[in-house]
């Protein structure tokens, strides 16, 4: 077993195959060796750890990527096809989507960012700008300039 | 009364405070503007009109009067309110949750954008650039993101592709000319030269092409230029890595052999040294010495052609002695008499799928391929006539395979007793590649023998699989839960053909899997007729 300890200081006891989803975790405990030392996470806190180890729990008997798998991904055409248990799993409000987003990418855990990376890009697809804006709480901070140019292009991207 | 926010949504609890303090500046603006416009029909009223006016109710009156003096309290804290509206409004973009992803990961996100179909490759760049000043530095300033060249025929063509070839910066372009997306659009023209100009002025840093033509003259003209133009400009700069050509329905349209296209592709192939080679609809290519570089070559539905045998290809894989995967998919070459038997040797190769060809291609692999690393293995035609002694000895050389697949079950026993030799398989693959209608496998499981592949754990049908194959399947996983020494299968997908397989058996048939504790994840899909294809994973535990 594998112990955890957040930025808020809570403690998670954990199978060693599941933390070990977390590539950061896994070279740890290798360059660790056998230790009963508690592992510090200062980035993760304890809500999103929480929701991070039920997703290495779910996914701990699947294959590790490979780097091949990795650089294969970068030439295969990319999919943001979502398995029904991630597209399930992935359904939490703004704040913790990309909390966890975070915390796959800190912890290394290339699937879980490609889950969340995926489902904010399907919520981007078929959006207009200004739609993404309030999706997102974000401000239309351009120039007038730049306004004009951006009309421009995406006229010619509409245009049939 | 008030809830305080949880604290993982303090960030929507400002925008909600932005939005409320927006909607109060409205408010206040709308009851101010309301009240002046009132204030002047009043006036007017008073010097025109003698009618009935509610603005003489002393109760209205004495609301305007308390409204009046209240005035100037209402436009201070009007004031104080847009003050607020603007401090928070100007923070947002630094608050907002996705703006604190680090630019990587938002990179990584615009190009996930899904595109539709009759969209340019682009348009989630254009999109994500369209947004804020953040996302749109960030999207300028990676050239990677444009990095794609294609030419449909619309009216702004030329000036996205103009865009995308400044913008892409020094990245490698991935370059489409033909008309797969006329084809999407409903239109048949084909790209202008003017947009081929366009293409060609970014000679150097073309990295994959795809040509799908069904106009040789224009396909061989931007060949030929590419070569004038890199000849030019010394062939060594060329980055050019992967090479697509497809005639699109070029079998069902009986296609007449095209020399000059031929003499194109094979100047290109001799002056480049090409990664990946998809060949598609097309006659085999010429060796050349520059398929040495060859990694990846895929030749699909090469046309039967009385010129082109067996032994041209023995000469093009001869020559491709670093190629790490081949794909030989509906190719329809002949045996001659004359032609040579001796092994070819293709140390790096790890991934071969010969499918849906003719005996002679399949029996000429077998029999002379040697490829001592060789992981993943496809094999099978339509018809079951894969089956033989030679594909027998293949398969106990290749005893390194980890991947196995076949497109239709053998039929020969032969060929099941040889998969002890194979002690590394992990996958095992049944049907797709062209077999749609049902993999018919109960045999070929029952054969399989009970020591055979002590590391397999998965389990993928791709094609319909019927009632018969089902049982096959169920004593299939429950013989490897019980034999010693092999492990139980832990992953099945199969796809379940209507015509074969009714609701009921499904039903039945996941029950089945629900109650399997081994079996940790299970994939469901609908063939056939019945409405829309449904896909589920039914269980991962």
């Amino acid at each position: 077993m594998v112990n955890l300890v957040t930025s808020d200081n809570e403690s998670f006891t954990v199978e060693k195959a599941v933390a070990s989803r977390s590539v950061l975790i896994k070279n740890m405990l290798e360059d660790v060796g056998e230790s009963d030392q508690p592992i510090p996470l200062p980035n993760v806190t304890a809500s999103v750890l929480k929701k991070v180890l039920e997703y290495c729990d779910h996914h701990k008997n699947e294959p590790m990527p490979t780097s091949e798998d990795l650089a294969a991904e970068d030439t295969r055409k990319r999919t943001t096809d979502i398995g029904e248990w991630d597209q399930k799993f992935i359904q939490v409000d703004q704040e913790m989507l990309f909390e966890i987003i975070l915390a796959a990418n800190y912890l290394d855990i290339k699937p879980l960012l490609d889950v969340g990376c995926k489902t904010v890009a399907n919520m981007i697809k078929g959006k207009t700008p200004e739609e993404i804006r309030k999706l997102f709480n974000i401000v239309n901070d351009f120039t007038p300039e730049e306004e004009a140019q951006i009309k421009k292009e995406n006229e010619w991207a509409e245009d049939r | 009364m008030h809830t305080r926010p949880i604290p993982s949504l303090r960030s929507s609890a400002v925008f909600n405070l932005k939005d409320h303090v927006g909607t109060l500046l409205a408010a206040i603006q709308d009851v101010t503007s309301t009240f002046s416009s009132i204030l002047d029909d009043q006036h007017y009223n008073a010097t025109h009109s003698r009618s009935f006016n509610p603005y003489y109710d002393v109760h209205i009156q004495g609301a305007f009067s308390r409204l009046q003096t209240a005035l100037p309290s209402i436009f201070s804290i009007e004031a104080d309110m847009r003050a607020v509206f603007q401090t928070i409004n100007d923070r947002c973009n630094f608050i907002s949750p996705i703006n604190r992803l680090p630019d990587e990961i938002l990179l990584y996100i615009f190009k996930l954008i899904p595109v539709q179909q009759d969209q340019y490759r682009v348009s989630g760049t254009l999109l994500a650039s369209s947004v804020c000043g953040r996302w749109r530095a960030l999207a300028l300033g990676t050239g990677s993101l444009w990095a794609t060249l294609e030419f449909p025929t619309r009216a702004h063509t030329h000036q996205i592709a103009e865009l995308c070839l400044s913008r892409s910066l020094e990245s490698g372009l991935d370059v489409y000319l033909g008309r797969e997306r006329e084809k999407r659009c409903g239109k048949n023209s084909l790209p202008d030269l003017l947009s081929h100009s366009t293409a060609l002025r970014g000679a150097a840093r073309w990295r994959n092409l795809t040509i799908e033509y069904h106009d040789c003259d224009n396909a061989v003209a931007v060949i030929s230029q590419y070569v004038a133009a890199m000849e030019e400009s010394g062939m060594e700069k060329t980055c050019l890595q992967s090479l697509t050509v497809t005639a699109p329905d070029s079998l069902s349209a009986g296609i007449v052999r095209n020399q000059v296209l031929e003499q194109g592709l094979h100047d290109l192939a001799r002056a480049v040294p090409l990664g990946t080679l998809c060949l598609d609809g097309i006659f085999l290519p010429r060796a050349t010495p520059q398929f040495r570089h060859l990694a990846h070559l895929t030749l699909k539905n090469t046309p039967p052609d009385t010129d082109s045998s067996i032994s041209q290809l023995r000469c093009v894989l001869t020559a491709c002695t670093g190629l790490r995967s081949l794909v030989l998919e509906n190719v329809d070459l002949r045996r001659r008499d004359d032609d040579p038997r001796s092994p070819i040797f293709l140390p790096d190769l790890q991934t071969l799928s010969v499918t849906m060809s003719s005996k002679a291609v399949h029996a000429f692999i077998t029999t002379c391929i040697l490829a001592p690393n060789l992981q993943n293995l496809r094999i099978g035609t339509y018809n079951s006539d894969i089956a033989d002694d030679v594909t027998a000895q293949f398969l106990k050389r290749h005893t390194s395979i980890r991947v196995l697949g076949f497109t239709s079950p053998p039929a020969d026993l032969t060929l099941s007793a040889s998969l002890s030799a194979l002690p590394h398989v992990q996958t095992l693959m049944l049907g797709g590649v062209g077999n749609t209608m049902s993999f018919y496998g109960k045999d070929f499981l029952a054969d399989i023998p009970p020591h055979a592949f002590p590391e397999l754990h998965e389990v993928h049908i791709e094609t319909g699989i019927a009632l018969s194959d089902v049982e096959a399947l169920k004593e299939f996983i429950i013989s490897r839960s019980r034999t010693p020494g092999t492990s139980p299968i832990r992953t099945v997908s199969l796809i379940c053909n209507w015509k074969y397989v009714a609701p009921f058996d499904v039903e039945v048939l996941k029950a089945w899997f629900d109650e399997r504790t081994d079996v940790s994840s299970v994939h469901f899909e609908k063939l056939g007729n019945g409405g829309e294809g449904w896909k589920t994973a039914l269980k991962r535990l």
